[in-house]
């Protein structure tokens, strides 16, 4: 946590997603769906996928490896560390929740953690990401709360980490090089929320 | 160094605000205010307080995890009416391993 005076922070908004029913769709459709959480903890949210969905959930919370990565002045060795930083086997992950990360990142922490990600997502497994679009005030970071599957609460907490200069969308669809786009939404708070696809002839596995 | 568990399957376990376990747990119910490296099996819920910390795996029915609790692992809740498997005993270097515990009795707390 940065050691500056605590940021005042606005109570949490509601906001309409279109991608997370489209994500949800394609996890329903498999049976004890594996989710990967890269946001922090939200309890609610656990209850949400695990109870409702019966998904089988990790939360790996790559924000407190961003802060303490910055708080140490070892940014420059994060795209090294989201090469080694996931132990799922390959191809053993159904969907992935990234949130909004990929904001947080430089362009080679970006591609590191987008290639590493990649590569744990199933053929046909699903990927969900939050990209902001213009320059964010307010030094924090963000916990989407899911409210019901066209609703997301977002609750920010304080950061040491600005956001990175956002990326185009042409940028974003370089980053998942394995993937491809099947969803793409502006909403009107001006994110845009993209669902990746892994084509199922791109398997890795012989 | 293999760690070792704590295992009350008839019993609620507090892990108080100044516990701190090293250990595979396993007990109807587990409420951490305190600090678990190790995964954690309930038969009925997992209560993970503020200011809690949990890391290691959750299998439970039911899984509560406050605004201000740390957690890192995965959640596995489960069917309705599955039973916990409990996990393997994981390997690997860390402070001294406790030693398993069998107690019977409706609540024990740890570390308060």
């Amino acid at each position: 946590m940065p050691a500056a005076e605590e940021p005042v922070l606005a109570p949490e908004p509601q906001h309409a997603t279109k991608a997370l029913s489209k994500f949800l769709k394609y996890l329903q459709a498999r049976e004890s769906p594996a989710l990967i959480d890269l946001g922090p903890v939200v309890g609610s949210n656990l209850n949400f996928f695990g109870e409702h969905l019966g998904c089988r959930i990790r939360v790996e919370d790559l924000f407190v490896d961003l802060e303490s990565h910055a708080r140490e002045g070892k940014l420059e060795q994060l795209p090294a560390f989201f090469e080694s930083r996931f132990r799922q086997v390959p191809e053993s992950i159904d969907g992935i929740l990234c949130w909004d990360v990929f904001d947080f990142l430089d362009r080679p922490a970006a591609q590191a953690l987008a290639t590493a990600i990649t590569r744990l997502l199933r053929p046909d497994g699903a990927l969900l990401g939050v990209f902001s679009t213009g320059e964010a005030r307010a030094q924090v970071y963000t916990k989407y709360v899911v409210v019901d599957e066209g609703h997301l609460r977002y609750r920010p907490y304080p950061s040491s980490r600005p956001r990175q200069r956002h990326l185009a969308n042409r940028d974003i669809i370089k980053l998942f090089e394995g993937l491809r786009v099947t969803d793409s939404f502006l909403m009107k708070n001006n994110v845009r929320e993209i669902l990746f696809r892994r084509p199922a002839y791109l398997s890795q596995q012989t | 160094m293999s760690k070792e568990g704590i295992e009350l399957k008839e019993s609620v376990l507090t892990i108080g605000p100044n516990g701190k376990i090293n250990a595979e747990v396993i007990a109807k119910a587990v409420v951490v205010l305190g600090e678990v490296r190790g995964n954690v099996t309930a038969s009925e819920k997992v209560d993970l307080r503020d200011n809690g910390s949990v890391d290691g795996d959750i299998i439970s029915p039911r899984v509560a995890i406050a605004e201000g609790a740390h957690f890192r692992g995965s959640v596995d809740m489960q069917r309705a009416g599955a039973k916990p498997t409990p996990q393997a005993a994981v390997k690997g270097s860390g402070p001294q391993p406790v030693p398993a515990l069998a107690m019977t009795g409706q609540a024990q707390k740890v570390g308060t």
